[in-house]
């Protein structure tokens, strides 16, 4: 709320200056009238695939596409447009340098033009960068004609979160409507929701095999953030309570394990847990209290090991913050009025780093139910879990990703759900 | 005579002089991207060739053929690729491979007609066969019991002594298992019947509370030199490499020794191709003849473990592979992995799944 209002805030501040944005907005028009050039001046003279259409030089994959929607209908026909592109583009910037109201509205139908033309370009030569290129530049044109500030500055991260993020989930949802072929490929011709039947049917005389696997999987990382709740909690507590040279060295302490790759750390746990690891050689020759080994590794124990061990600091830092921010004239206030530790800390302390509490198992929860390589390190791969599963999915011969790719949607819906819950309960209980 | 002599020294210089003329050096590029599976090859022998001829190598592995063939349906410019049998097949399906031209890969002629013809790949017209094998047990030569077949897995009383003994590490990989499991029960490791292939999972179901690990990535890295267990499902490549790096004065040809199992089992050959995109593709062909020529084929085998379809690096050899070397029973017993249609890699597949979930 506070950043919208302060954009508003600062819009009103810019608004004189209206000019300004219509001059960006003429830059970003130039801009797009410069590509129009640099691609017929490349293909006039350094890689003439306009006046020689045959020819087999590198072209970038915008020149090869172009080349091949004007093999149809002549390369003149595309050149010509270029020129036309180039043209219209140069003549907007210029007229929308004068500050023209009508020059506005122009652009901002040259721009939806060229929305639809590049729409119409990804429909037609399916060259996805190039598409996306174009079409930052014409919505970069209607951002700054928009006069908003606050959508300007957030128009690259828009741009950014829109490729990496919004085309990658999407393209995930559209395959899980698909149906895989025996080409290890996605066939997408006739979507519907049969790989989400399938999730929900019995398999052989398993019963309902995916169900349980989703179950088993979320239930260890449920158990895995309860475990890292129990003992980073006393922990922090503690290093809140330390003078700050102390909690600086200790914050450092917690940080350092970051510094090295989580699988390196892994695979030390099992140098440290195998037969003839750390442990079982001290129990053995040292003490001599056993004489065969333990087997330590490939069970319960060792993945609960180690995926407390990888996501325990996500769980200090978040309540550490919280605890070392809390006020303590509260606890005071509560032992003054009577309360026993047991009461203060479970009516005042508790809701009060419930935010920490929250925000430090949602760190944890999400990234342990997606994990794979510590159940596969030290589970010894006999423990199998969503991760495995979407593994055999995608990296097996015998994998249907279209398959996988419905597993990921109905995670990535679960994980939504769960976080909202979770928020509003933790909102719920801070305000109570 | 001496006239004699030096006439025929004239006509021999000749004719090598000839003859290298007319087999002039291609004009080589001076780069070239190879995509091959994980420590499959021996570095010596690349880094040889890019001093050799002047050609800088860019070498990237991949840990799966799923991986690798998503990077190449992606339009990757690689110019030689190393996939498996049936990853070759689909490949070729699918177009993504371009025509090796025997021409200019005059080793071939090293290479065993039954691994040039390959069903995949019948008379080698798209690939070149790079290394092949069979999947069998692992097992340590202090054991008493010596393993014979795949019930050393799968019976559950052999299965026992084994776990008794020290543990037994499965390959996590879907087809082979299976196969294995079809093997031991006498059917076809390509079965799409059903009823075969619920037997082959009520008997795998049987015995995998005797199997300590799932493990096809590093076992032989990471379980077997480390004695973390007695017994491995195994590729022989894998079993060799452990062999060599467990060798010592005791055990000169190190700890771990392959059978092939009575009962047949799965082969599997690995090819040199060249996709479609390869923009180089006269500098590999000639990088692929390198490859074949016997003493460097050789050393690949030696460093990885794996044999050669080179039937001539087989001189080359260091003792562990002539022993690997599987005699023409065995090799007929063994079955080739093919291609499953849509329906049964999804049985295969819902059949995997009970049995990783089970338990």
């Amino acid at each position: 709320m506070a950043t919208i209002a302060a954009s508003r805030d600062l819009g009103a501040r810019v608004g004189a200056y209206r000019l300004r944005f219509d001059r960006a907005a003429a830059w970003l028009a130039w801009a797009s009238g410069l590509i129009w050039v640099v691609l017929l001046l490349r293909g006039i003279l350094f890689t003439p695939w306009l006046l020689q259409p045959g020819i087999e030089n590198e072209l970038m994959p915008l020149e090869a596409s172009l080349r091949d929607l004007g093999a149809s209908h002549g390369a003149l026909w595309i050149g010509g447009g270029l020129l036309l592109f180039a043209a219209v583009d140069v003549g907007l910037g210029l007229w929308l340098r004068q500050g023209s109201g009508r020059a506005r509205t122009a652009a901002f139908i040259r721009a939806a033009v060229g929305l639809g033309l590049c729409a119409a370009y990804y429909l037609i030569t399916r060259d996805f960068v190039s598409a996306l290129v174009l079409a930052a530049i014409q919505g970069g044109i209607v951002v700054f004609l928009t006069r908003n500030s606050g959508l300007m500055l957030a128009y690259p991260s828009m741009v950014f979160l829109g490729i990496f993020f919004v085309v990658p989930l999407f393209s995930v949802l559209a395959f899980s409507l698909g149906k895989g072929t025996a080409l290890g490929t996605v066939n997408l011709d006739a979507p519907g929701l049969h790989n989400y039947a399938r999730l929900l049917s019995p398999v052989g005389n398993s019963g309902l095999v995916y169900v349980t696997i989703i179950a088993r999987t979320v239930l260890i990382a449920l158990a895995n953030t309860l475990i890292c709740l129990l003992i980073a909690y006393p922990f922090a507590w503690w290093m809140a309570r330390q003078p700050e040279r102390m909690r600086n060295i200790l914050m450092m302490l917690v940080m350092i394990p970051f510094w090295t790759n989580l699988l390196i750390r892994t695979y030390a746990w099992l140098i440290i847990l195998r037969k003839d690891g750390l442990i079982n050689n001290f129990l053995m020759d040292v003490l001599g209290v056993i004489d065969k080994p333990l087997e330590m590794t490939n069970t319960l124990g060792a993945l609960l090991l180690g995926l407390v061990y990888g996501y325990l600091p996500y769980m200090i830092l978040p309540l550490y913050t919280t605890i070392e921010r809390l006020d303590k004239r509260y606890i005071e206030a509560s032992s003054d009025l009577y309360a026993t530790p047991w009461q203060s800390f479970w009516r005042v302390i508790l809701p009060l780093t419930m935010p920490g509490i929250i925000a430090g198992s949602i760190l944890v929860f999400i990234p342990s139910v997606g994990t794979y390589v510590v159940t596969n390190v030290l589970g010894g791969g006999k423990i199998y879990l969503i991760g495995n599963l979407l593994e055999q999915q995608f990296m097996t011969s015998n994998g249907d990703k279209a398959f996988g790719a419905a597993f990921g949607v109905v995670l990535t819906v679960l994980m939504l759900i769960g976080t909202m819950v979770y928020f509003r309960m933790g909102r719920k209980d801070a305000y109570a | 005579m001496k006239k004699s002599m030096l006439s025929l020294l004239i006509a021999a210089v000749a004719l090598v002089g000839f003859t290298s003329i007319g087999r002039a050096q291609p004009a080589l590029d001076s780069e070239l991207y190879i995509y091959n599976w994980d420590a499959y090859i021996d570095m010596e022998v690349v880094n040889r060739y890019e001093q050799e001829f002047g050609v800088r190598i860019t070498y990237d592995t991949f840990a799966s053929l799923e991986e690798m063939f998503a990077k190449i349906q992606a339009g990757a410019e690689y110019d030689v690729i190393f996939p498996s049998d049936f990853m070759v097949a689909r490949m070729i399906e699918l177009d993504l491979l371009a025509k090796v031209d025997k021409a200019n890969v005059p080793n071939i002629s090293h290479i065993a007609q039954e691994n040039l013809d390959a069903w995949y790949d019948p008379g080698a017209e798209y690939c070149v066969p790079y290394m092949w094998g069979t999947t069998g047990i692992a097992y340590l030569v202090t054991l008493e019991r010596v393993p014979e077949g795949w019930s050393a897995l799968f019976n559950p009383e052999e299965a026992a002594y084994y776990a008794e003994n020290g543990g037994i590490n499965i390959l996590d990989d879907q087809r082979e298992v299976i196969s294995a499991a079809l093997k031991y029960l006498g059917y076809s490791i390509n079965e799409t019947d059903p009823k075969h292939l619920e037997e082959a999972r009520d008997v795998i179901l049987n015995a995998k509370q005797y199997w300590r690990f799932w493990n096809s990535a590093d076992y032989q890295d990471t379980i077997l030199i480390s004695e973390e267990v007695v017994l491995s499902h195994s590729w022989d490549g894998s079993t060799v490499a452990a062999a060599i790096k467990t060798e010592s004065e005791e055990f000169p040809q190190g700890k771990w020794k392959h059978i092939t199992p009575k009962e047949g089992g799965v082969r599997y050959q690995e090819s040199m191709c060249i996709p479609k995109t390869s923009p180089r593709k006269a500098t590999a062909e000639h990088f692929i003849n390198y490859l074949h020529n016997p003493e460097n084929a050789a050393a690949s085998s030696n460093f990885t473990g794996y044999l050669s379809a080179n039937k001539d690096a087989a001189e080359f050899y260091i003792p562990e592979l002539k022993a690997l070397l599987p005699s023409e029973e065995d090799v007929a017993r063994m079955e080739w992995m093919k291609p499953l249609d849509e329906e049964s890699m999804r049985l295969w597949d819902q059949i995997w799944t009970e049995i990783r979930a089970a338990g």
